[in-house]
Order: structure tokens, then C-alpha cells, then sequence
């Protein structure tokens, strides 16, 4: 049995219910599905596809005139083209949404004090976007992510057409969403983002969607080098 | 399904956008009649012909206009909002004469 339960926490994941059999770690105070007990029991490295729930992972976003110019300042990478995304060497992921809004995100195993970041991230022309709260992070991995994305997602993610560093702002299974490409552990993988009131229904979505492609939960250790 | 070229996500299924109406000139609300700002805030022409639209790519939360035909429902073309508005509209309240009087600042 897991020592950690993510109701040991006051903040949760919107679907921590649906992770049953599941082993914890804590991550910024609350509960990060780290591996599930069939998977760990087999010794395999996970399944062939994984879908992953980061929800709990921190990050903020900072949107106005004044918001480009400020990450810049303050050293970061900035993504040059809306709609694209970067991803720095100590973990931090910074997506460009649209022309003014940008989303900050700490990836599994990021050494990134992204606390700091906000505080020093204000000025005039600088307004707050709170996107923990209110969205929910999955992450599929595996080898058919642009296979299992055109059952449920009418825009071209293959590889040609939407490269690593890109994202699409669009409605996936019905629901809209935010669907980043970039790399974790060496693979490519699909960042999702959608509204944390519909992410129960997103989450058995996909892994319906992925049921064909041997598809499965899979937890943090999957996503760390 | 049809498709919407959103000027900033590209094309698009139009089940991801919202018609937010024509794109009108603004009467002075300060000075304008009560029948002129009824006419812009609810009446719209409804003539068959190349009409301007706002319209709202809803997963982005991105507005912008498009010029459609009302007949054939073609859209012609779709464009950023910055190229119409340069500047941020700016609302004052109208000060009453009395009012004034109170007012120090």
C-alpha cells in the first residue's frame, strides 16, 4: 500500500479518484501519481502509450503588453511565434498562447523555483492568468500519438505538420483544449490542457481513445530520465 | 463541416467559433440619442450582402472580424481586429452639471 494518498492534501487532483492502485510521491504539496501497482508489479517500463495526470505540478501564467518583454528581462526563453512553446535544461516550460499570454510550467524532475518567478514576473502591463487551478495537465507518451489524436482531435498533429515545440489551441473529444508537442525523457510526448471541469471525462476519453494502441495510466517515473 | 481561417490558429472546424455580430461604429454614448444607442446595441441591418463580424475562436479565447457574404455564407476573409482598432477605446462617464460641482479632483 501507498504510504502517501492524495487525500492526505488539501490540493488534489481533479481526478485523483480515478487513480486507484496507484503509489504517490508528494510534489508541491500535494499528491503525484509516481507509478501503478500492476505496472510496477510486471517490472515493465509501461505500457506502450501512457497517459499521464501532472495536474498537480506547479505553474502559473502572466498575460499583457508588458508580458513578452518581461520574460525576456528576466532571462528566459521566450517563444518567438505565438502558438509555440519552449523548453529549457532545467525543466522550465514556457508556452506562448496567442500574441499577449504566456504559461509557465515546471516538468517532472525540473530544479526550476518557479515561486520566484512570479513574484519577480509583475509590473505594469503584466495581469495574472490562473491556469493550476482551473486546467487540468495530462501528458500521452508513446509511439501513435498523432494516431490516437485523429480519433478525437479534427486538426493534423502528425509530425510534419505540428513539429516539437508547437501548440494548437483546439477542441479534442468535444472539449476545448491546449495540445502541446514537445520532449520529456528523450521522447516526444503530447502536453494536453483542458478545463478542470471536464478533465474526469477527458481522462476515460483518452484512454479510450488510446485502448487500441495498448494504452494504459501511467505514472510520473515514466516521464523522468 | 465548414471551415473558419482564424487569422491567428489557421483553419479551423466552425463548431470552434462563436459569431459575436456586425462590426458597427460606435456612437459618442455621451452625446448620441437613447433611439441612435438602442439601434447599435440591438438592431443589426440583416441585408443580403458582404457583411463585417466579430467572430471568437473559442478554444483560444481569440476575437477577430471576418467579412462574409450573408447570401452564400462564403467568408471572404478574416483578419485581426488591429487593423480596424489602433487604439484601446476608452469610456467616460458623462459628468452631470450638478455633479461636477461636488467633484474636487
Amino acid at each position: 500500500m501507498s504510504l502517501i494518498t492524495p487525500e492526505q492534501f488539501d490540493s488534489r487532483s481533479f481526478i485523483y479518484r480515478k487513480h486507484q492502485q496507484a503509489e504517490f510521491i508528494e510534489v508541491a504539496g500535494a499528491a503525484q501519481v509516481l507509478s501503478y501497482k500492476e505496472q510496477s508489479l510486471q517490472g515493465q517500463s509501461g505500457p506502450d502509450m501512457g497517459l499521464t495526470d501532472l495536474s498537480v505540478l506547479p505553474r502559473f501564467g502572466l498575460r499583457g503588453p508588458a508580458a513578452g518583454d518581461a520574460l525576456v528581462a528576466a532571462g528566459l526563453l521566450q517563444p518567438e511565434k505565438p502558438n509555440t512553446l519552449t523548453l529549457s535544461d532545467e525543466g522550465l516550460m514556457v508556452l506562448r498562447l496567442g500574441y499577449n499570454e504566456y504559461w509557465l510550467l515546471a516538468v517532472p524532475g525540473a530544479t526550476v523555483d518557479l515561486q520566484a518567478l512570479e513574484q519577480q514576473l509583475t509590473s505594469p502591463g503584466i495581469y495574472p492568468v490562473y491556469c493550476h487551478d482551473s486546467y487540468a495537465w495530462l501528458v500521452m507518451s508513446g509511439d501513435h500519438l498523432a494516431d490516437v489524436m485523429a480519433k478525437v482531435c479534427a486538426v493534423d498533429l502528425r509530425e510534419q505538420s505540428f513539429a516539437s515545440g508547437d501548440l494548437v489551441m483546439t477542441s479534442l473529444a468535444r472539449v476545448s483544449g491546449i495540445i502541446c508537442h514537445h520532449q520529456m525523457a528523450g521522447k516526444s510526448v503530447f502536453s494536453i490542457f483542458s478545463d478542470s471541469a471536464s478533465a474526469g471525462y477527458l481522462w476515460d476519453a483518452l484512454l479510450d481513445a488510446m485502448g487500441e494502441f495498448n494504452g494504459a495510466p501511467s505514472g510520473q517515473h515514466s516521464l523522468i530520465k | 463541416m465548414k471551415i473558419i481561417n482564424c487569422p491567428l490558429n489557421g483553419p479551423r472546424n466552425s463548431s470552434e467559433f462563436v459569431h459575436g455580430g456586425e462590426v458597427r461604429q460606435m456612437p459618442d454614448p455621451n452625446n448620441c440619442t437613447d433611439k441612435e444607442w438602442a439601434d447599435y446595441v440591438f438592431y443589426s441591418d440583416n441585408q443580403i450582402g458582404v457583411v463585417t463580424e466579430w467572430w471568437l475562436h473559442a478554444p483560444s479565447g481569440y476575437w477577430f472580424i471576418a467579412e462574409r457574404h450573408t447570401g452564400s455564407d462564403e467568408i471572404l476573409r478574416t483578419y485581426d481586429p488591429s487593423e480596424i482598432y489602433t487604439s484601446r477605446v476608452e469610456f467616460k462617464a458623462k459628468v452631470e452639471p450638478s455633479a461636477s460641482e461636488e467633484v474636487t479632483v
